[in-house]
């Protein structure tokens, strides 16, 4: 899931590294990203 | 604090035992220990001096000393006996009431710092709940300990009250943060930071523990979504009031002494 997002560059924060950004993220915003691309394939 | 006594048989005192009176004065340690032993299976009496010794930290050579008392009778005062201390340490936990928290207070304090606890907040006119503000990391944590947890209590069911006390701790080292601090995102300083606040909590009250506690709980059960771990320790309280009262006099082996009515008085009937 973290490695999925940080290629996308989902939730990227131009102050953060890409993997900081990503855990520093909302959860539940998250969880919605990755459901919605589950649900459009 | 109150200082209680044991005596012997013959009536001398054997040791002063200090107590708390409330259950600020008691650790999650102590409470956890307490609650393991006295719901074990085996000789109640067996059972009173190993949670007794166990709690207040008295030499078991002098516990097995002091009188017993009457383990059947129900323990109002402390009589010198180890049932009256067992009895007074288990009415102490059973009726503790939990601090009710709510939107406005979900933080305690702890050590003359602040914790917050995340909170499930609910939207006016039933629209519904919103979700703690709890980050990725936060929550691959969380996640994480619960499932290393029920490995460890499936591979160690021996230590399952050893697994639930540092499971408990821990998640409260994730959860609950001060003002402003966040979990570190390097691995190694996560770690280091988790392993330094679980040391700081180690001694964490009673009280506290089982406020949070149920905190969780009510406000996983909104959802009715919720994790064992959650109001573990909190259903214990009222498991251990049952296990303790159920302890009931063996019927006993021998026979009463009866007349017989069909025989003659002269033969030992009526």
């Amino acid at each position: 899931m973290i490695i999925s997002m940080i290629e996308k560059g989902w939730l990227k924060r131009p102050d953060m590294s890409a993997l900081e950004s990503v855990y520093r993220a909302n959860f539940e915003q998250a969880v919605g990203l990755i459901s919605t691309e589950n649900a459009s394939y | 604090m109150i200082t209680a006594r044991l005596k012997n048989a013959a009536g001398n005192i054997l040791c002063e035992i200090r107590l708390p009176e409330h259950l600020h004065e008691m650790t999650l340690q102590q409470y956890v220990s307490f609650d393991s032993i006295a719901s074990g299976e085996g000789n109640p009496i067996a059972i009173i001096a190993e949670a007794v010794q166990d709690f207040t930290g008295v030499d078991m050579r002098t516990i097995i000393k002091a009188q017993v008392g009457d383990i059947y009778q129900r323990a109002d005062a402390l009589d010198e006996s180890l049932r009256s201390i067992f009895g007074y340490i288990s009415r102490l936990i059973t009726t503790y009431e939990p601090k009710m928290y709510n939107q406005d207070l979900h933080e305690f304090e702890y050590k003359g710092d602040t914790y917050r606890i995340p909170y499930i907040r609910t939207m006016p006119l039933g629209l519904g709940e919103v979700l703690p503000d709890i980050s990725v990391v936060e929550a691959i944590e969380a996640l994480e300990l619960l499932r290393i947890s029920e490995n460890n209590k499936k591979e160690r069911p021996g230590e399952e009250a050893n697994i639930r006390f540092t499971t408990y701790l821990k998640m409260l080292s994730i959860l609950a943060r001060k003002e402003g601090e966040e979990l570190p995102v390097n691995d190694a300083h996560r770690e280091q930071f988790l392993t330094e606040r679980l040391i700081h909590f180690q001694e964490i009250d009673a009280a506290t523990a089982l406020d949070v506690d149920f905190f969780l709980l009510s406000s996983l059960q909104r959802l009715n979504a919720t994790h064992e771990i959650a109001g573990f320790f909190i259903r214990r309280v009222s498991a251990l009031a049952v296990e303790t009262c159920g302890w009931k006099k063996k019927p006993t082996t021998v026979r009463r002494r009866t007349t017989n009515k069909y025989l003659p008085a002269s033969a030992g009937g009526r």
